[in-house]
């Protein structure tokens, strides 16, 4: 039994053991992963009792629970190898502070908006196949937008901190810095914000995962708002290293309607 | 003396007539498996740009207009007068025309479906109390399938007399749930434990929020409409999962689903019937010497 608590070792891919399961402990979510009889098997567990830690373990298969329900792919046995990676998530995230935020007039904010992850389970080389992603936590959908037009989100409550270091540090979320820029005439409540996930990079801190910044520039309500996606690995800790690319290429700037608020919600 | 017709061969299989049958045969041959080759490429091309039903009428426009040519081509090779047929078939038209009225009514109403375009291939629709899949959008009647893999033809004419409902027109719907829950509980706790239950309902949207009326002070119990916004295709996983949700929910937190009460009362405005309920060993007969 070995295991690898280093962050950068999380990542990297394990050779699996024939005889034994590869146990991934990642916060609120356990995935085994094991290889028998020509075809893989991946089973995942929650706790909802708490979290897990994160470590990684070859564990005997015959000690794994028996009610862990497991999913089968057929994939040829070039090699045994396994890695779990981190990734955001795979469709926009409609952001709600726990309580409401105003932004008078003029003003501009940075908050930290904590995302969990989905973890995606790849096999073989020097092709990885992929045989599933799994997300550290379920999270509601919701939609953002008109009834008739608009697009389908998860639903992500958030403490919106003001400082990182209020931000949680667990490695199954990332945090994501983000500038709103109030240059409407008018005070802008933020109760909703469509965030496009699957537009950022992922990196890794010290001992946390960040996402690169996002700037939202508010123009009033009769206006689309501007997004912008830096380029740059995140300031916000020195030699912040790339881990994961954007699931989709954004264009530098994004003109979205990025807010909903009570205004546009009611006709008020 | 019965006659006899004697065909003699050789005066009907001219050299000049046999060309003509081999030319004739050439072009029907040629001429379908190219409008084949034609349908199928034109369906690749309209497959991603257009809707299903589009390409369907397109599809079909090219094939039948290409068969028309193909077949007046090869009668052309026989010396058929073509002008003098298209005014027969004129005539015939009109003849049969005036006998297949509701056909012809059909056809129209179908021309106004296609203009209006209601649904498309694929949709979920409700004509008349049939509910199903939209498999094709024809120019005498669209061919639905229910749930229950029926098939059922309905007359186009029909559709547009009738109130047609399209299920899923829109990305996102809202289920709504008649409840009712017994005249003793607390109706805000039974809002808010409906609001937490939908809260934790993967399927249940967030926004747009969870409806929740206090419709009626009803016979039995006080009714309720709570409606949940979901995404079209999630309809039977939310349908499933949020029923067992509310049933558990309640049974943990004590809150009564009644069922229809009715009290009997007996000559008194306000005293209920009454019933005396005794334990049955003090009405049983006791055996001697006990």
């Amino acid at each position: 039994m070995s295991d690898s608590p280093d962050i950068t070792e999380l990542w990297k891919r394990k050779v699996l053991d024939p005889k034994n399961a590869l146990r991934y402990d990642l916060g609120p979510v356990a995935i085994w992963v094991c290889f028998e009889d020509h075809d893989w098997y991946v089973a995942h567990e929650r706790r909802e009792d708490g979290v897990l830690g994160y470590r990684v373990t070859h564990f005997p298969l015959r000690d794994a629970p028996e009610d862990l329900k497991w999913r089968r792919w057929t994939a040829a046995k070039e090699s045994l190898e396994v890695s779990v990676t981190p990734h955001l998530p795979d469709r926009p995230l409609v952001v709600k502070p726990e309580s409401e935020i105003k932004i008078p007039a003029g003003n501009r904010a940075l908050f930290f908006v904590s995302i969990p992850l989905w973890f995606r389970v790849t096999v073989g080389q020097p092709q990885p196949i992929l045989l599933t992603e799994i997300p550290s936590v379920v999270l509601s959908n919701s939609w953002f937008g008109d009834v008739t037009s608009g697009e389908l989100c998860y639903s992500l409550r958030t403490k919106a901190t003001r400082d990182v270091d209020l931000s949680e540090v667990v490695l199954h979320r990332a945090t994501c810095p983000m500038h709103i820029h109030n240059n409407s005439p008018t005070e802008l409540d933020f109760q909703r914000l469509c965030v496009h996930a699957e537009f950022l990079r992922l990196y890794e801190g010290q001992n946390r995962l960040y996402t690169n910044h996002v700037k939202v520039v508010f123009r009033g309500d009769e206006h689309l708002s501007q997004i912008e996606l830096s380029k740059e690995a995140p300031d916000i800790e020195p030699n912040c290293r790339l881990v994961q690319h954007a699931r989709m290429q954004a264009e530098q700037s994004l003109m979205r309607k990025t807010f909903q608020v009570l205004r546009s919600l009611t006709g008020v | 003396m019965p006659k006899t017709f004697q065909l003699d061969f050789t005066k009907i299989l001219t050299p000049e007539r046999l060309t003509s049958v081999w030319r004739a045969a050439l072009i029907l041959v040629v001429g379908f498996l190219a409008i084949q080759i034609v349908a199928r490429l034109i369906n690749r091309v309209t497959r991603k740009r257009l809707s299903p039903q589009a390409a369907m009428l397109i599809r079909r426009g090219i094939v039948y207009a290409g068969m028309v040519i193909i077949v007046v081509s090869a009668l052309q090779e026989f010396g058929v007068q073509i002008g003098a047929l298209l005014g027969a078939a004129g005539i015939v038209g009109i003849a049969i025309g005036f006998a297949s009225q509701t056909s012809m009514s059909n056809l129209i109403s179908g021309l106004f479906l296609i203009s209006e375009k209601p649904f498309s291939i694929g949709d979920v629709i409700n004509v008349g109390g049939t509910t199903g899949i939209v498999d094709s959008v024809d120019l005498l009647s669209v061919k639905i399938r229910k749930f229950d893999n029926q098939f059922v033809r309905i007359p186009n004419e029909k559709i547009l007399t009738n109130e047609l409902t399209n299920v899923t027109r829109y990305p996102i719907r809202r289920l709504d749930i008649k409840l009712g829950v017994a005249y003793k509980e607390n109706m805000e706790r039974v809002r808010d434990i409906l609001l937490d239950v939908a809260d934790k309902n993967i399927y249940a949207l967030v926004e747009p929020p969870p409806l929740f009326i206090f419709t009626n002070f009803g016979d039995s119990a006080l009714e309720i409409l709570f409606g949940l916004w979901f995404e079209k295709t999630d309809y039977v996983n939310l349908k499933n999962s949020i029923m067992l949700d509310i049933k558990n929910r309640f049974d943990r937190e004590g809150i009564e689903i009644p069922f229809p009460h009715r009290s009997i009362y007996a000559g008194s405005a306000t005293d209920p019937f009454p019933v005396r309920v005794v334990n049955p060993a003090e009405t049983e007969p006791q055996p001697p010497g006990t």
